[in-house]
């Protein structure tokens, strides 16, 4: 049996892939990407986590800590996470809910009996389960083994990653993912390097091995955040549309429109974040000029 | 429904994006500007019309002043009305109906243009007519003063647990046979009528004699509104309006002498006979059920013939669903407050299948819902029936009709409520043409007298006695038996030992107050106009009130699945399993309404599992006592010889029942309301999202709410704006279908709810939003966070 961690697992999801599904979003990512929609995701390990806005302070997180690693401050519960063990008795004994860590272990069979639980919502629509994160790849072997267990049911499965991973962990899931989603965020791999910590030569290479793989079987979808600054420029976008097109025009690119709302998590969570002036998403008519960057290219964009 | 209680000024401001025909446009606007009124035009002429006859029946009484105001009750014609009548000159009257409930009105008249809900002007002349004309002949032989005197103290023991409706208006909730009307007019049923009275018994002629009473009086109703029509067409003051108005003579004539053939002229019958129902009884909800059906020939027949296009059939339909916005029903203000913001209950059904499985929807089917896309008001109150073949184009624009946010389509679920109707002992035949009354309860097809809403059981109050000795923890009073304390139980089959031995208890109370409240509307309020459009009644020759309908059931509320399930659920993890809470400090915590242990209360609300979140323990809890309620009905007959059945729904009355019951273990405080619905979730309480709300309703066996049940789920807008979010809605109500549940009804929700949201967190915990990659509820996201996503979502919806 294999074991994964992961830091939700969401019902009713309808815009990881086809109909209503069940994703999974693993813990863990190599990248940084700076406009991470998701920073519980980032560290593979698991946090206490506290939620003001639940907060009763009744203290009693502060009095079952074995450790002292619970403070109740004047201004809210401190947690001092090195000297926290992840014990949890602090979240039994709040009572109001307010602690709670941002992760789990979760083993194969036990994805397979929550996805389970919706599978007349999976069989309606044509749905399934999507791994996201996080990063899934991290996980590899995780993947592969619930992505089999759920194939050997029926059920579709999506994987959505940046493919920053070794094709060694790509490979095996070819059989066991339906639909994969790649990330393409930024071309020039310097400037990939400073928006995410990371080149994008393995991503590219990953990706042409892929479609080299699956061409022809529509199992591919490429999606671009927007991002200002980043990656929303007309040279990106061209170069991207480039991009994909040298590796195969057919392949269908879904532009994903900047989302603001992530910097309000930050804000919560303690985290900076540079996006926070940033307070709206793209206006349709922006939309249509970067759709237009791809179609130019002869791209299927939407 | 939509049970949606929100102010009809509110669900007006809700339609600006119609686009209706500008003739719809206008009739719509001036029907809304127009104030209401209270009407004590027919209670005059059916006083005199009593008086005169003081000593006939009540039945030929009935009928004589039925006949009396079809005759002499004033009438108006819009000119650009497509669709004619109504039973006041203006509309949205209060008409009062002095036979039924009298009492209330002069207890509650001064107050009538400032209470809380459903407020309607008066005028003081009329207000010094009603006390000196109509009041003092009525005092004593109403509906509700008679009841009150033979059953007064008997429905204040229970009152608290049991709430027995019906109680000063007429019963409704009835869908009658409005296609036999639409076929052979009141002159056709007239001729039926007279030609079984030519053999009847003594017992029946009087019965057939107040039939024809009626009738005859119908015929006069619509050819004095053909008389008006066309002298407001000789005066008209465009060619237009004339011409208009000289074709509302021709059909108002036409009907008057016999059926219709085209589809104007169907709708136009149709109408006429929810006008006279109404114009017979001060009720909720006569129905006109699947009209997508039973007019579908005539719309054929105009289009085939090219008499009609498809756009003039559209506007024939939206004149109609404007009429169905033009009665509203006067209810005393305790009863507004259980069924707030006039749920009249002209429920129109549209799509379903047949025996066979095949579908039946058809071009009306859309154009229902079109229509209801333009108009956006609470009427009708419009019932998709889904099915495992339900065509994915009607689904599609039942979700698109959704999306507009005036709560309807609702969805009824075939593949549920058939099987539920047969195990009723309702015939194939007629459970696969069922259709809706009311709110959410299920009939058969013309021939029902459902008498659904008698009477709402709170079970909650019932655990509420069963954990305190039978002693109410709001007044201290000893309503129950003596059970015991939840402290003197040992175990938790104790705890539902005593809940058993409450539920009985009251359970035989009611079963006598609903026999009582049948016997006297059999004696005071016999209806002939409704019994001729009810099978069998003239073939029996016996009034629908006596039971002359086919079917004769009786429809008891169980309130509330959620409460019970959550409270019962808590006890059993927290003080009886795990043993972490303590019996007296839990039985202190709710006499005192957790005043001095908020602690409690917020352990008892996060530490137990809720209903809602496909907690199967959790949910089979609900279940188990709507069973252990159902099963009580074994063996018994109703008033009318016909079966009890039960329904779980509320429409609004989970407020005002739970301003009846104490605080509850489920971390509920004293008086605050129940769940909504009837299968929802508590309040925010269901956390997994829709798909896990829908897998716990659906462990509530569909057949116990065979007299209906009504889920609410809210939405965001957004969903219904990408094409995924719309397609996944689709897809959700295909789950729906799979999982038979009987009904589901949506709020999708708006930006003044979001800030609704945000005020009162605990009310909205279970709305959901799409955040980034993953979906959050709304209310545990950041003040900050909220406020960009209101600012967003007023974005996304200009």
């Amino acid at each position: 049996m294999t074991t994964g961690r992961i830091f939700d697992l969401q019902r009713f999801s309808v815009h990881d892939g086809p109909g209503i599904r069940t994703t999974v979003f693993l813990k863990g990512c190599p990248l940084r990407c700076r406009w991470c929609q998701n920073p519980e995701g980032l560290e593979r390990d698991i946090s206490l986590w506290h939620f003001q806005n639940l907060c009763g302070r009744s203290g009693h997180c502060e009095t079952v800590c074995p450790t002292k690693a619970i403070t109740l401050a004047p201004t809210g519960v401190e947690i001092n996470h090195a000297a926290c063990t992840l014990c949890g008795d602090c979240i039994e004994a709040c009572p109001r809910n307010a602690l709670a860590m941002d992760g789990r272990d979760i083993t194969t069979d036990e994805v397979v009996a929550e996805v389970s639980k919706d599978s007349i919502f999976h069989d309606v629509s044509g749905g399934g389960v999507t791994f996201s994160g996080g990063e899934p790849l991290a996980q590899a072997a995780f993947v592969r083994d619930t992505a089999a267990a759920l194939k050997t049911r029926g059920l579709p499965t999506t994987l959505e990653s940046s493919f920053h991973a070794p094709w060694s962990s790509i490979e095996p899931l070819l059989p066991l993912i339906d639909l994969f989603i790649v990330d393409l965020k930024v071309a020039d791999p310097a400037a990939h390097r400073v928006a995410t910590g990371v080149s994008n030569e393995l991503i590219l290479a990953n990706l042409r091995r892929l479609d080299e793989a699956l061409r022809g079987t529509g199992r591919i979808l490429v999606r671009v955040p927007l991002v200002p600054r980043y990656t929303a420029t007309t040279e990106n976008l061209r170069a991207i549309a480039g991009l994909i097109a040298d590796i195969n025009p057919l392949l269908p690119v879904e532009l994903m429109n900047f989302n603001p709302l992530a910097s309000a998590k930050y804000r919560r969570m303690g985290m900076a974040h540079e996006f926070a002036d940033v307070a709206t998403s793209y206006s349709p008519a922006e939309m249509a000029q970067f759709q237009l960057l791809f179609a130019e290219r002869g791209l299927a964009v939407r | 429904m939509t049970l949606v209680v929100r102010p009809f000024s509110e669900q007006v401001a809700a339609s600006a994006q119609t686009q209706p025909t500008p003739r719809i446009s206008a009739l719509k606007e001036r029907m809304l500007d127009e104030p209401r009124f209270l009407s004590i035009e027919q209670a005059l002429i059916i006083t005199d019309v009593y008086q005169a006859h003081e000593g006939e029946s009540a039945a030929v009484k009935r009928a004589l002043s039925l006949a009396e105001a079809m005759r002499r009750i004033e009438i108006h014609v819009d000119p650009d009305e497509l669709i004619v009548g109504n039973r006041t000159t203006g509309v949205r009257a209060g008409v009062v109906f002095p036979e039924a409930g009298i009492s209330w009105i002069d207890r509650e008249l001064d107050a009538m243009s400032t209470r809380p809900q459903d407020k309607f002007n008066v005028r003081p002349e009329d207000a010094a007519t009603f006390r000196e004309r109509i009041l003092p002949y009525w005092q004593g032989k109403t509906l509700e003063d008679t009841l009150r005197a033979e059953d007064g103290p008997l429905l204040d023991a229970i009152t608290r647990v049991v709430k027995i409706n019906q109680k000063d208006h007429a019963q409704g909730h009835i869908c009658p046979d409005t296609a036999k009307w639409i076929r052979l007019g009141p002159a056709g049923i007239r001729a039926e009528a007279a030609a079984q009275a030519a053999t009847a018994t003594p017992d029946q002629r009087e019965f057939y004699n107040s039939v024809l009473i009626v009738l005859d009086a119908a015929m006069d109703f619509m050819r004095r509104y053909a008389d008006l029509a066309s002298e407001m067409a000789t005066a008209a003051d465009s060619p237009e309006r004339a011409a208009n108005l000289r074709e509302t003579a021709r059909i108002c004539t036409k009907l008057s002498l016999g059926g219709a053939e085209t589809f104007h002229e169907a709708v136009q019958a149709l109408w006429f006979l929810f006008a006279l129902l109404h114009l017979e009884s001060n009720a909720s909800s006569f129905s006109p059920g699947r009209a997508d059906q039973y007019l579908y020939p005539y719309y054929r027949g105009d289009i085939e013939a090219g008499r009609l296009d498809r756009a003039g059939a559209l506007e024939l339909v939206e004149a109609l669903w404007l009429k169905f916005n033009q009665i509203v029903y006067l209810r005393n203000s305790h009863s507004a407050s259980f069924f707030a913001g006039f749920p009249i209950g002209f429920n129109v059904a549209l799509g379903g299948r047949d025996e066979a499985g095949r579908d039946e929807s058809n071009d009306l089917s859309f154009l229902f819902l079109e229509a209801q896309g333009h108009i956006l008001l609470p009427q009708p109150n419009l019932s998709a029936r889904l099915h495992e073949h339900t065509p994915d184009a009607l689904l599609d624009e039942c979700t698109r009709v959704v999306g507009l946010g005036s709560g309807m389509p609702q969805v009824f679920n075939d593949e549920s409520i058939i099987p539920a109707l047969e195990a009723q002992g309702i015939a194939p035949a007629d459970a696969v043409n069922y259709a809706i009354v009311g709110c959410v309860e299920l009939t058969t097809h013309g021939n029902t007298l459902g008498w659904s809403d008698a009477a709402m059981f709170n079970l909650v109050k019932a655990l509420e006695l069963a954990m305190n000795d039978g002693k109410c923890l709001i007044t201290g009073a000893q309503l129950g038996p003596k059970t015991g304390y939840l402290t003197d139980f040992a175990a938790f089959e104790d705890l539902e030992k005593a809940f058993a031995v409450q539920i009985n208890y009251f359970f035989e109370k009611m079963i006598d107050a609903c026999e009582k409240v049948e016997e006297i509307h059999q004696r005071l309020l016999p209806s002939a106009l409704l019994s001729s459009v009810i099978d069998d009644c003239l073939d029996r020759g016996m009034d629908v009130t006596r039971g002359g309908a086919h079917y004769n059931l009786s429809g008891i509320q169980v309130i509330q699945v959620a409460n019970v399930a959550d409270s019962l659920a808590a006890v059993k993890k927290l003080v009886f399993d795990d043993g972490t809470v303590d019996k007296a400090r839990l039985v202190a915590a709710l006499q005192t309404n957790y005043q001095t242990d908020e602690e409690l209360r917020q352990i008892l609300l996060n530490k137990a599992p809720k209903y809602g979140n496909d907690v199967v323990w959790v949910d089979e809890i609900g279940n188990k006592w709507v069973h252990y309620f159902a099963g009580l009905f074994e063996g018994r007959t109703n008033y009318r010889g016909g079966r009890y059945h039960t329904g779980l729904y509320t429409v609004s009355a989970h407020v005002p029942m739970g301003a009846n019951v104490g605080a509850t273990p489920d971390g509920r405080q004293a008086q605050a309301p129940l769940a909504d619905g009837g299968m929802s979730a508590v309040y925010g309480r269901d956390r997994h999202g829709p798909t896990a709300l829908l897998a716990s309703v659906a462990r509530v066996d569909s057949y116990l709410g065979s007299n209906g049940t009504l889920l609410n789920m809210k939405f965001l807008p957004r969903l219904f704006k990408s094409v995924e979010g719309a397609k996944a809605f689709s897809s959700m109500l295909r789950g729906f279908v799979r999982l038979r549940i009987n009904h589901v009804q949506f709020n999708v929700v708006t930006r003044e709810d979001l800030i609704a949201a945000q005020k009162d967190p605990d009310k909205y915990r279970n709305l959901t939003i799409r955040v980034a990659g993953y979906t959050a509820y709304f209310t545990e996201l950041a003040e900050d966070l909220q406020n960009e996503i209101i600012a967003r979502t007023s974005y996304e919806d200009s």
